[in-house]
């Protein structure tokens, strides 16, 4: 929950955005999004942004200034006109295609409703890491890293799904695991 | 091509001048600093049209072939053919001065033993990487 003490063009905006992340907006909460020019609430931790700045503070609030805000501990996804829920760590991978975004588990897979910017952001610090344009990895059942030639790799799973790491995400991943 | 790594290329051209610079030591005393550089610059330019016909070729292959010992097993032919190239060129060129010597053999096993160095180095890499995925993995569920 947040707090927003801004513009009404700005709060419409950001309240959008924050629903996009299942942010609830509360007069209540001890967090308050400012834009600046406005009052800031000495009783409260507040975040400070110009007006057109207002998707950075999104981005602050959902990469983990107040982690337990978001509580997206699962995933709503369908399958065989069957809606099921499943927990992030249950997810091997996630992938955008011509039928929008798909959740693969040991159990099937999924059709879900949110971009793949979405999960990267909010479920990177569940062990989700971007491995090309399309796809994004639980890296908590990648089995192996296979080094390939021209500074790609292929991650393969603990299904034995392979998965190919390009060029461009390769740095990202080495990053991650602080290879 | 725009597979093709250009980082890899410019670190196979230095790979050659150090290789080259190693070889100085095989090299008749009598050379002029400047024939040195010079030999030292064709060396670094070999490792790098080396390294970008090696990065033409690996581009080339598919990913779905992809697995450790495929890998390890690609880039020791490639080490190979390299010094089988290098070995061609030694005696079809003949270098009297070497030959004269009998220093051809140490020269080999020096080109030789940098890349096994290079390729031990890599399997090294292989195990590390999949030492820190295993610790990752620990660590996330810790959390």
């Amino acid at each position: 929950m947040v707090q927003l003490l801004c513009s009404n063009r700005i709060y419409d905006k950001l309240r959008q955005e924050l629903a996009k992340y299942r942010i609830e907006v509360d007069p209540d909460s001890g967090l308050a999004l400012v834009e600046r020019g406005y009052d800031q609430p000495a009783d409260k931790l507040c975040l400070v942004f110009d007006a057109i700045d207002y998707m950075d503070a999104v981005k602050l609030l959902v990469s983990g200034v107040r982690a337990d805000l978001l509580s997206l501990d699962t995933l709503t996804g369908l399958s065989d006109n069957k809606f099921a829920v499943l927990e992030p760590r249950e997810v091997l991978y996630l992938e955008a295609g011509s039928d929008g975004i798909l959740a693969y588990s040991p159990s099937g897979r999924y059709s879900v409703k949110d971009t793949l910017h979405y999960y990267e952001t909010s479920w990177a610090a569940k062990g989700f890491i971007r491995i090309n344009k399309s796809q994004l990895v639980n890296l908590l059942h990648v089995k192996e890293i296979i080094p390939w030639f021209n500074s790609r790799y292929v991650l393969r799973l603990d299904n034995g799904v392979e998965l190919e790491v390009s060029k461009m995400f390769s740095k990202k991943l080495r990053t991650t695991l602080k290879m | 091509m725009e597979k093709i790594n250009g980082k890899n290329v410019i670190k196979s051209f230095f790979l050659g001048l150090f290789i080259g610079v190693i070889l100085q030591a095989y090299d008749p005393a009598n050379l002029s600093i400047f024939d040195r550089v010079v030999s030292v610059l064709a060396s670094g330019i070999v490792g790098f049209v080396i390294g970008f016909i090696t990065e033409g070729l690996t581009a080339r292959l598919p990913i779905r072939i992809a697995n450790a010992r495929t890998y390890f097993f690609i880039n020791n032919l490639i080490a190979l053919v390299v010094t089988a190239v290098i070995v061609g060129f030694l005696i079809l060129i003949p270098n009297r001065a070497l030959e004269n010597q009998g220093q051809w053999l140490p020269v080999i096993l020096t080109v030789l033993g940098i890349v096994c160095a290079a390729n031990a180095l890599d399997y090294w890499m292989y195990r590390r990487t999949q030492a820190k995925l295993e610790s990752f993995k620990a660590g996330m569920r810790e959390k």
